[in-house]
């Protein structure tokens, strides 16, 4: 992988608590307009490797280095809006640096959240929960976006919307970095798979090259996890 | 440019249910007080022509109540759901820099001591209409109760850095200034004259005239425990 066109670079990641390794050495890059889909077990290190990207939590050794200038944003597990607030006015909060005041009209009316906009947030269901983190997201415009398990609860339906718009930002530009239990979800949608266990990285590469080893994913997730318990 | 949109964020957020119930509560409370204790303690109830002036000093007893603990307390519980909701972790994946949040939470204890100081001055008013007596609002003092509440935010924002959760942060409020209480109490009796925290700002305030060691020391505690909130945040990893 050509290094010097890489927006993300990693270089010997490590984070510990206390005793316990959460990462160990990690060492990657990523190239402008991939879709990365990290696959392991839970525990394994895939939030917190995300969390030191978003410079959420501090690596104990290690490089993160993203280009200059990069708009980097993300959807996490917890949506961390506020709960008693209208989506229009956490909008205005977390959209405050995108002129949201401005561009309500485009931003509501583009995810389809016009007719919610006076909704308190606690009262959605977890599907439109998690299309107001996406919206909250994707109105960034971001150059590099990554998502914690972005599909988690949500119906067949709502992973039909939810991988359209990404798609779409996708198709405009966007990189992507995201973590999932849904391997074929990560199939349809990723270019470059990593997988992660006890803190190490096992394999990344294309998916390509992947598919010409296994079946599909699951076979793949299989055998780096028997891996792990073998070694 | 930044930090207008920081503040217009902090402002943004201080319309809540939960402050708005927080403050009545309170309100309800030192009403009650200002009404029962007020015309206990002034002699209103055996000579009615006490000077005014001695039942606006009775009021303050209670009203300031809102600059020491009420304000302090609401800033540390918005403070800490802040952690607790996930909305920090939000606010940082949508643009904002640490520095940027951090400033934005000086904007709003700024922000509630100037309520917090309005809200003394309208209980001014209150007394005032209550007992019939002529209105004394003294400027000065009112700006020094918002810079009191300022700087006790600011004090008592360090324990939100450290624990993150409200009801640690409770407590923790609750029980330094007892511990401060007993600790001030005990050195004075053995003839230690010391400035703490909490006591030299009441202090401060309720007192007339302050010496040039007590705007010394608060100025010292203030920039002190601002700098270990600001390397505290800095540094905490949010899971």
């Amino acid at each position: 992988m050509d290094n010097n066109s890489s927006i993300l670079r990693i270089t010997d990641l490590s984070k510990r608590i206390g005793n316990k390794t959460i990462l160990d050495k990690l060492s990657f890059s990523v190239q402008a307009g991939d879709v990365v889909g990290i696959i392991g077990p839970n525990g394994s290190g895939k939030s917190t490797l995300l969390k030191i990207i978003l410079n959420l939590v501090g690596a104990s050794s290690g490089t993160v280095f993203i280009s200059d200038g990069l708009k980097t944003t993300a959807m996490l597990e917890k949506p961390g809006f506020y709960p008693e607030f209208s989506i229009e006015k956490n909008f205005k909060i977390f959209l405050a640096f995108e002129n949201f005041v401005k561009r309500k009209d485009e931003i509501l009316n583009l995810f389809e959240l016009s007719g919610y906009k006076n909704k308190k947030f606690r009262n959605f269901s977890t599907g439109m929960k998690k299309r107001c983190e996406l919206a909250a997201a994707l109105a960034m415009k971001p150059d590099l976006l990554i998502l914690d398990e972005p599909t988690n609860g949500l119906d067949p339906q709502g992973i039909i919307e939810f991988r359209a718009l990404l798609s779409d930002a996708h198709k405009a530009g966007t990189t992507i970095i995201m973590t999932s239990h849904i391997l074929n979800e990560l199939e349809r949608l990723c270019n470059q798979i990593m997988f992660i266990s006890d803190g190490k990285l096992k394999e990344y590469s294309s998916k390509e090259s992947l598919l010409l080893r296994f079946a599909n994913l699951e076979e793949a997730y299989s055998f780096f996890n028997r891996s792990k318990l073998n070694s | 440019m930044r930090l207008t949109i920081v503040a217009k964020i902090e402002c943004y957020k201080l319309l809540t249910r939960f402050n708005i119930i927080f403050l009545s509560a309170f309100v309800v409370i030192i009403v009650l007080q200002v009404l029962i204790n007020v015309r206990l303690e002034s002699g209103l109830e055996s000579n009615p022509d006490v000077p005014y002036l001695n039942i606006y000093f009775s009021a303050d007893k209670y009203v300031y109540n809102i600059i020491f603990t009420v304000i302090p307390l609401m800033y540390l519980i918005n403070l800490s759901r802040e952690f607790e909701n996930y909305i920090v972790h939000r606010l940082l994946v949508s643009g904002l820099s640490r520095h940027d949040y951090f400033r934005g939470k000086i904007v709003q204890a700024i922000y509630f001591s100037v309520i917090g100081a309005l809200m003394v001055g309208a209980f001014k008013l209150l007394v005032s209409g209550i007992y019939n007596i002529p209105l004394h609002i003294d400027i000065t003092r009112l700006l020094l109760a918002a810079a009191v509440a300022f700087y006790l935010c600011c004090f008592f924002g360090v324990i939100v850095f450290f624990v993150q959760k409200t009801l640690y942060s409770i407590l923790f409020f609750i029980a330094y200034i007892i511990l401060e209480g007993i600790l001030i109490a005990y050195l004075r009796n053995k003839g230690f004259n010391v400035y703490l925290p909490f006591n030299t700002a009441v202090e401060f305030l309720r007192k007339d005239g302050y010496g040039g060691m007590q705007l010394m020391a608060l100025f010292l505690f203030f920039s002190g425990t601002l700098y270990i909130s600001w390397w505290r945040f800095r540094k905490s990893d949010l899971y």
